[in-house]
């Protein structure tokens, strides 16, 4: 059923489309609620992806958002947390076809977002043999607030090089795998080697450390990856999963 | 309607609304701020810095939480999840008021982002009241209803905004949030008078003022409209009617409110000693 606000509701995100019956409103007064609301979203989406917006330009970035908010307005009423599919509509979207890189930037910078507001962890850090012993039979997984990345671009140099009031040119054009974490009160970056990537993309479907461990070609990269997990798990970008519960029952 | 705590509530002096640009000054204890608004939705973070900066403005301000999605004025049942999150800070910080709009905002599971009017009518005021006594059930404290600025109005209102907010606060036991600059924004737009609204309106009620800033513009008949954008500073009119509100109700707790092209601290400390000096000629002993 039409019911007033769901009327009200559909006209708001159509622009250009003609006002509710049942609103009075002459001089063209509802328009204003149109622009509001791809307006107010345009920028909550400029503060989240200030890097994709830089790199294609204001008045792109401006169009591209407005097609994006039309097409998948917020279902959440948190608005940080709006845009977890942009990065999805920017890989599709035409006309910004010749920045192939362009989406996994979109990824980084939601991901950044989404490291900053995530929930905190209770740690177990991996400080000395006992605490890594124990540590061999558990699970490792990503912090709450981390997103593992890889990219066929180099998506971290672009958005380091777009940190600088002049952009700066990309170091070295290569594929690139990260992890965005947070680090304390700061976002902060991991990148991931050749050997780190594939290292940690076992780990995270393993049974175990142990487990991850044991699927190394070469036993002596072992000593390589646990120093890898240490240090991941330091910065806060793994974290070491809890115990299974044992089962009260038999 | 269930009966709920009510809040101790907020000083009777001038308070400012936050914003990250002017952290440093908050935080340092800067100016005359006797309390500070947040925005429920900014701080509804699962952990992280945005919780730990909560506590510490907590410590330092009483706070006046104030929401903008609860969307009180829907169609549909009210949000949960979103109820959840609220409740958690107010566990959290004990504000010492909640504040949400006589608005709505999402429907159909959309949300629109933005507070849109509703019609004055019977349907809407059994919801409202209905969402209101919810929303202060789950949420344990009593709230202030805020009064909108609209641009358009719904044909099959029947009832005057005044008297409808004032028949919601009768009926649910919230309180009611009078935002002065929203009074004249809507006065001005649907040609009323604002002097009439506000002298009908139940001060008794009010546990806090809003000030703001708004912008002027055409609409496409070229008639006046006014825009509240709160992206500009508090208008000479809206003083007027501010200092001639306070001669009638006394001192109320009075916001400074500013959420576009954020100006320098310095000018809205401003605002906010202008306010006082108002709120001061009126002290009741």
């Amino acid at each position: 059923m039409r019911t007033p606000l769901k009327s009200f509701s559909i006209a708001v995100r159509t622009p250009d489309g003609v006002q509710p019956m049942f609103v009075s409103a002459a001089g063209g007064r509802f328009a204003i609620y149109q622009r509001n609301h791809v307006s107010s979203l345009v920028a909550a989406l400029a503060r989240t992806f200030p890097v994709v917006k830089r790199l294609v330009g204001d008045d792109f970035f401006a169009a591209m958002a407005a097609r994006f908010v039309l097409q998948a307005p917020p279902r959440s009423r948190i608005i940080a947390e709006y845009g977890g599919d942009f990065a999805a509509f920017v890989a599709a979207f035409e006309p910004a076809e010749t920045l192939p890189y362009l989406a996994d930037v979109a990824r980084l910078e939601h991901a950044r977002v989404a490291a900053f507001h995530a929930a905190d962890h209770e740690g177990f850090d991996l400080d000395g043999e006992g605490a890594i012993a124990a540590a061999l039979t558990r699970r490792i997984a990503l912090h709450p607030s981390a997103t593992l990345l890889a990219s066929p671009h180099p998506v971290l140099g672009l958005w380091q090089a777009n940190q600088r009031e002049t952009p700066g040119a990309v170091a070295r054009w290569a594929p690139e795998t990260l992890i965005i974490h947070r680090d304390g009160d700061a976002i902060a970056h991991s990148p991931l080697d050749d050997f780190a990537a594939e290292f940690v993309t076992t780990l995270l479907t393993a049974d175990s450390l142990e487990a991850a461990l044991l699927t190394l070609a070469e036993p002596e990269l072992a000593g390589a990856a646990l120093l890898l997990v240490v240090r991941l798990v330091r910065d806060g970008a793994l974290v070491v999963a809890p115990p299974d519960p044992t089962p009260e029952h038999f | 309607m269930t009966a709920v705590a009510c809040p101790p509530g907020l000083p009777l002096s001038a308070g400012l609304g936050l914003h990250r640009e002017h952290l440093d000054e908050v935080l340092a204890g800067a100016g005359q701020v006797s309390f500070l608004e947040i925005h429920a939705e900014n701080f509804m973070s699962a952990g992280g810095p945005t919780l730990t900066l909560l506590d510490r403005l907590a410590a330092l301000y009483p706070i006046s939480l104030h929401g903008v999605a609860l969307s009180l004025g829907g169609e549909e049942p009210l949000d949960a999840g979103h109820l959840h999150r609220l409740r958690r800070i107010i566990d959290r910080i004990a504000p010492a008021s909640f504040s949400e709009h006589l608005a709505w905002s999402s429907h159909d599971g959309v949300y629109l982002n933005d507070l849109l009017p509703l019609a004055y009518d019977q349907a809407s005021l059994l919801r409202v009241v209905e969402h209101v006594d919810q929303a202060q059930s789950a949420l344990g404290m009593r709230l202030l209803l805020e009064n909108p600025a609209t641009y358009v109005s719904h044909r099959q209102s029947t009832w005057d905004e005044v008297d409808f907010l004032a028949e919601i606060a009768r009926r649910s036991g919230c309180g009611l949030l009078l935002d002065i600059n929203n009074v004249l924004v809507s006065s001005v737009n649907h040609g009323r008078d604002p002097r009439d609204y506000l002298q009908r309106f139940p001060l008794t009620l009010v546990g806090e003022i809003h000030l703001a800033g708004h912008e002027q513009d055409r609409d496409d008949e070229g008639q006046l409209l006014l825009v509240d954008t709160h992206g500009d500073a508090i208008a000479e009119p809206v003083w007027r009617l501010f200092a001639e509100t306070i001669a009638r109700s006394g001192p109320l707790p009075t916001l400074i409110e500013r959420d576009n092209d954020i100006p320098s601290f310095a000018e809205m400390a401003a605002e906010l000693t202008r306010a006082i000096s108002i709120l001061s000629q009126h002290q009741q002993d």
